[in-house]
């Protein structure tokens, strides 16, 4: 279980994070849902140990993680622009990571990740050659082969079209779900995170605005930001789609 | 780790040396002041030197300004013949491979009155020595980077602009001063001052066709390594040329704002317009015709028997540069040092951006500091600034200290090229790198290396070909055993050796365009590679652990390469002087065991006087009267000890070698060409029908000019004599030359019809079949001694350097006679034909005393 005690965050004079307690259980989804500089990024690069907070503690399974470094936390993110290495190709991407780890890998299992997310075809291809979909599955293999406690996603899916996106998310679900692993995604979109996700944190200004199931969200919305602000946009959007396709569609 | 490193560095090899200039320019005589700077500021010379720097600069920068646009222009803005376009990206970096002082002697042979250009148009297009020729130099120098800067920015516009304008009804004016020029304001003003620093600072072009007009670069050179050195005014006029540079620094950051930056633009088509094409064309066209013409006689000379009176085909003059050890042994030094400057240069530079653009440390801006610095201090003063504080120190006279040089002089751009190339990056490599189980070093060699190769790769291509052709930097560090090809360009010149100066320059061309070429093939193997076109995959990391190994050895070639167990001989003497030593001593049995190296007479008399017995030379033959004056001041000449049979009597610690005859020479051919009766005496030479055809040397940097002005005061008397050199002066204009040998070469080049100068070189000349007759002048033969001495060291060289003195004295004079005959010690009998008719000496005896006295004779006929 991951545990945010009371985190806060400064940059310079300005306060980013106040005050944030949020309980995640293993093998869940969460979303952090957020406009822009609302504070979501930093939260998730506080967990990740990328970024040191100024007050409070992360505790992942009954250990302070508050003097543990990124890396020797077993950690993994897939960043949003994926951040793959040009110069390697699909395959040498996956496999990146496996020189530095004390228990090796089997080739077996490599190509039991590479089966899982359907990259087969694409191993020799450079990341130039990619599609935006394939790229978003190499990054994922890439960090998956880690084995990492917890997967952290920093908006996964806003680089990628309809259909793509969909897939993706259906892949993410089934990752959670194989392997257990708690799985926190940073997103600006409401549909994402509410069709997604086990839990949703919506942070506004830093705080922490409600945590709750997407049932829970739509349904009791707890104060005007959520209302206003993350439903409002799904009312829109369903506007849209009834204006265009009728009652029928929705 | 790194970081401490790069900042101890730029400390002790850019801050420290810096300050210590600055301090320096404030020491005078009476201690600490601002003296210096007011006798430098009322010093009309040094003003009007440069008043003219700031001149000719500013012409260049407007000259280039407009040539590079109008490249750029057609390169991007035209739809010219893709070939051409090519042709222009590529014939454009051309100068870039070739050190500035060929320049000089490329546009003699081409401008000059027996020049490529001045026989296809059938005359003289215009005086070439001095402003024009300097024009033509520092334009050609500095159009490459002109227009990279200006080209670079044209990628940057939206061509969209051109047809929104043109759709919104804009005349064709309005529509390039919007579309065009305003875009570009800033890297146009970016390439005024970039061209107008590069001129101010430059010195081989100066070095080589400047003439007697007078920029600051060579007054700089002068003062340091003339024959009268002044290191405390050196270091002001080195301060007060920082000031332009400093001011251009500021303007650059400054017109940074006026540049326009596009997120997203895309090649649109550009409208047709036959006129603009064609004009366009045919300007570019001229332009690279124009400056290859400059370089074809430097691919020509060499390989023809005489040029450019015989233009028989010989591969003659390349083979006797690939037989000459010396030769051979500078362009292996050149090489050396461009290698380990590129290493270390490449890894500094890299190691600098890494730090600036992908660490958090703090402070870390100041290696942004370090670079604008940098950028702005001329490699010359930086140069001078390393000889003022390592001159005692075990640092001068190695390769080391070049190499440091050359890293810190041309730290901005490779700098700038590598933190442009790391900024863009994703910003999360390090951060997946670390998580995925990679240290932070692990990361840089395994990512960020790679996808940063290309950048790599073209940095040390610039440390490379930079380090090859620079001589404005090293010009006051090199040493006999640490001589490059520029500098040993520099002392060819004083030999009029130029099939040699041209053949090492192609030597420098071919070796850079290798480099460029082998760079290029990388880096577009990389960029195929990156598309995933390429069918084997390219290794990038491979071929660095590849040549970081090449390197390796080149560096271990390189330090055992400096030895430093040979006795260094230091000679004013001219080819025929030096040939007959090294045959003595390599007769003798000392092949091998010395280096020699030659200097002009002002240059090395400046380093005697400067530097005493801590001069780098064992042995040195020079100007008797310098070694006297030499001895006066530093006492650092030991007794000879062996029995020389002089003639004459001479101090104890030297003994002659030979002596300099003065004589008259004329070109034979044009004497005919312009109706001139042949001189008899150096009175004919003042006479009108002689105006702008007459070249001799100054006595303010030359001995053989003192040679002239005995003879005519000892036959006019200081009066009447004045009036004569008055109006010699006035026939000689722009061939007033600094170097003792500037008038034969002047001659031999058809540039003038007559000159004073060494009656030796005259005979050598005539005897190799040029159009060459010497002339002994009524008003007399006079004669200079050059003499052998041994510089105090107290250890095994300055022994072995007593014995090859002697060997010089008994073995060499016998070589030496035909050339310079003048019976110096007992035995010796004279060839008829070599005897000079009119042999004379001066009443008084010859000494630096009288030196100046008759420098401020000649001055004052000025």
């Amino acid at each position: 279980m991951l545990e945010l005690v009371n985190i806060g965050k400064q940059f310079d004079q300005k306060v980013v994070l106040e005050n944030i307690d949020l309980k995640i259980n293993t093998g869940e989804i969460v979303s952090l849902l957020g406009p822009s500089g609302s504070g979501k990024s930093t939260l998730l690069n506080i967990i990740l140990g990328l970024t040191k907070e100024n007050q409070g503690k992360v505790i992942f399974n009954n250990t302070d993680l508050s003097n543990i470094s990124m890396k020797e936390r077993g950690f993994n993110i897939v960043f949003q622009d994926y951040a793959l290495f040009p110069h390697l190709n699909a395959y040498e991407n996956i496999v990146y990571g496996l020189r530095n780890r004390k228990e090796p890998i089997s080739r077996k299992e490599v190509n039991e990740y590479i089966d899982f997310l359907e990259l087969k075809p694409h191993l020799k291809k450079k990341i130039g050659e990619l599609s935006g979909g394939q790229k978003q599955r190499v990054a994922l293999a890439r960090t998956l082969i880690t084995k990492p406690k917890l997967l952290l996603l920093d908006e996964p899916l806003s680089a990628l079209d309809g259909v793509i996106k969909e897939s993706i998310k259906e892949r993410i679900k089934l990752i959670a779900k194989e392997f257990k692993l708690t799985t926190i995604i940073v997103t600006h979109d409401p549909e994402e995170a509410l069709t997604i996700s086990d839990k949703i944190l919506i942070i506004n200004e830093g705080n922490i605005s409600q945590f709750g199931t997407p049932f829970e969200i739509i349904n009791r919305p707890s104060n005007d930001f959520v209302k206003e602000f993350i439903l409002k946009q799904l009312h829109i959007k369903r506007q849209n789609i009834y204006s265009l396709f009728g009652e029928a569609y929705a | 780790m790194i970081y401490t490193v790069i900042l101890i560095l730029f400390a002790a090899f850019l801050l420290l040396p810096l300050i210590m200039l600055l301090v320096r320019s404030f020491v005078t005589d009476q201690g600490v002041g601002i003296s210096n700077y007011i006798s430098s500021l009322s010093d009309e010379t040094l003003m009007g030197a440069i008043g003219n720097s700031i001149k000719v600069s500013s012409v260049t920068a407007v000259f280039t300004t407009i040539l590079a646009f109008t490249l750029a222009y057609a390169v991007n803005c035209t739809r010219i013949f893709k070939p051409l376009k090519s042709a222009i990206k590529m014939g454009i970096i051309v100068p870039m491979l070739i050190p500035t002082i060929t320049y000089g002697f490329a546009i003699m042979y081409t401008f000059g009155n027996q020049g490529l250009i001045t026989k296809l148009f059938g005359q003289n297009l215009f005086e070439i020595y001095g402003f024009n020729g300097l024009l033509i130099g520092y334009v050609i120098y500095t159009l490459p980077a002109a227009f990279l800067l200006i080209n670079n920015s044209f990628t940057y516009i939206n061509k969209k602009f051109i047809i929104v304008s043109k759709l919104m009804g804009d005349g064709t004016l309005r529509s390039f001063l919007n579309t065009i020029i305003r875009p570009l304001l800033g890297s146009l003003g970016g390439a005024f001052i970039l061209s107008f620093i590069l001129s101010f600072t430059d010195f081989g072009i100066p070095a080589s066709v400047g003439g007697t007009y007078q920029v600051v670069a060579m007054e700089l050179y002068q003062l340091m390594l003339g024959s009268i050195p002044d290191f405390n005014i050196g270091a002001v006029v080195a301060v007060l040329m920082l000031f332009p540079a400093v001011i251009g620094v500021f303007l650059l950051n400054y017109l940074e704002k006026f540049n326009f930056h596009y997120d997203k633009f895309n090649d649109t088509e550009l409208v047709p317009n036959k006129f603009r094409d064609v004009s366009f064309g045919a300007i570019s066209i001229i332009i690279l015709l124009g400056m290859f013409s400059v370089f074809a006689v430097m691919f020509i000379a060499p390989f023809v028997q005489g040029y450019p009176y015989d233009l028989t085909f010989t591969l003659n003059h390349v083979m006797d540069v690939f037989q000459s050890g010396d030769l051979i042994t500078v362009y292996k030094n050149s090489l050396i040092v461009a290698v380990i400057t590129a290493v270390f240069g490449t890894i500094v530079a890299y190691g600098s951006a890494i730090i600036n653009a992908r660490t958090p440390i703090k402070g870390k801006q100041v290696v942004d500091v370090f670079s604008m610095i940098t950028n702005t201090v001329p490699g010359m003063v930086l140069g001078l600034s390393y000889l003022l504080l390592f001159n005692g120190s075990s640092l001068k006279g190695t390769f080391i200290i070049i190499i440091l040089c050359n890293i810190v002089h041309y730290f901005t751009t490779p700098y700038l090229m590598a933190k442009n190339a790391l900024t863009k990056m994703n910003p999360v490599w390090e951060t997946s790198g670390e998580l995925l189980g990679d240290n932070w070093l692990k990361t840089i060699y395994r990512v960020i290396l790679p996808n940063s190769l290309s950048t790599v790769i073209e940095i040390f291509s610039y440390f490379f070909i930079n380090a090859m052709v620079t001589i404005s930097g090293i010009i006051f560090l090199v040493t006999a055993q640490t001589t490059m090809v520029a500098s040993k360009i520099n002392e060819l010149q004083h030999f009029a050796k130029f099939n040699e100066i041209f053949v090492l320059s192609v030597l420098i061309f071919l070796t850079n365009l290798l480099m460029k070429t082998v760079c290029e093939y990388f880096q577009k193997n990389l960029a195929i590679n990156k598309k995933g076109e390429g069918n084997k995959m390219f290794k990038p990391i491979g071929i660095i652990k590849k040549v970081i190994l090449g390197m390796g050895l080149v560096i271990l070639a390189g330090c055992s390469a400096q030895g430093g167990d040979e006795v260094v001989i230091y000679t004013n003497g001219d080819d025929e002087a030096t040939s007959a030593i090294e045959d003595a001593l390599d007769s003798a049995g000392y092949e091998g065991e010395y280096i020699l190296k030659s200097l002009g007479t002002s240059e090395l008399g400046g380093r005697l006087v400067a530097e005493g017995g801590q001069i780098e030379a064992d042995l040195v033959t020079m100007s008797s009267y310098f070694l006297e004056s030499s001895q006066e001041q530093h006492s650092m000449f030991e007794d000879l000890t062996f029995e020389t049979n002089a003639l004459e009597e001479y101090p104890s610690y030297y003994t002659p070698v030979l002596a300099n005859t003065g004589s008259i020479f004329v070109n034979t051919e044009i004497l005919k060409e312009k109706g001139l009766e042949a001189p008899e005496k150096i009175g004919d030479l003042a006479k009108p029908e002689y105006e702008g055809l007459v070249s001799i040397p100054d006595i303010a940097n030359s001995s053989t000019g003192w040679l002239m002005v005995q003879a005519i005061i000892s036959e006019y008397g200081e009066e009447e004599g004045k009036q004569v050199l008055q109006n010699l002066i006035e026939n000689v204009g722009p061939h007033l030359e600094s170097s003792g040998s500037g008038p034969i070469s002047k001659v031999q080049a058809g540039e003038v019809a007559a000159g004073f100068g060494l009656r030796h070189q005259a005979i050598a000349a005539k005897e190799s079949g040029s159009p060459i007759d010497f002339v002994d002048p009524l008003e007399g033969n006079f004669s200079l001694t050059e003499s052998v001495a041994v510089v105090k060291k107290d250890d095994e060289k300055s022994k072995l350097a007593m014995e090859m003195a002697e060997v010089i004295i008994k073995d060499a004079r016998g070589a030496l006679l035909p050339y310079y005959p003048v019976d110096l010690y007992e035995g010796e009998t004279l060839d008829e034909k070599h005897k000079p008719a009119h042999p004379k000496n001066f009443g008084k005896p010859l000494n630096v005393d009288l030196l100046k006295q008759h420098q401020e004779f000649f001055s004052s006929a000025k």
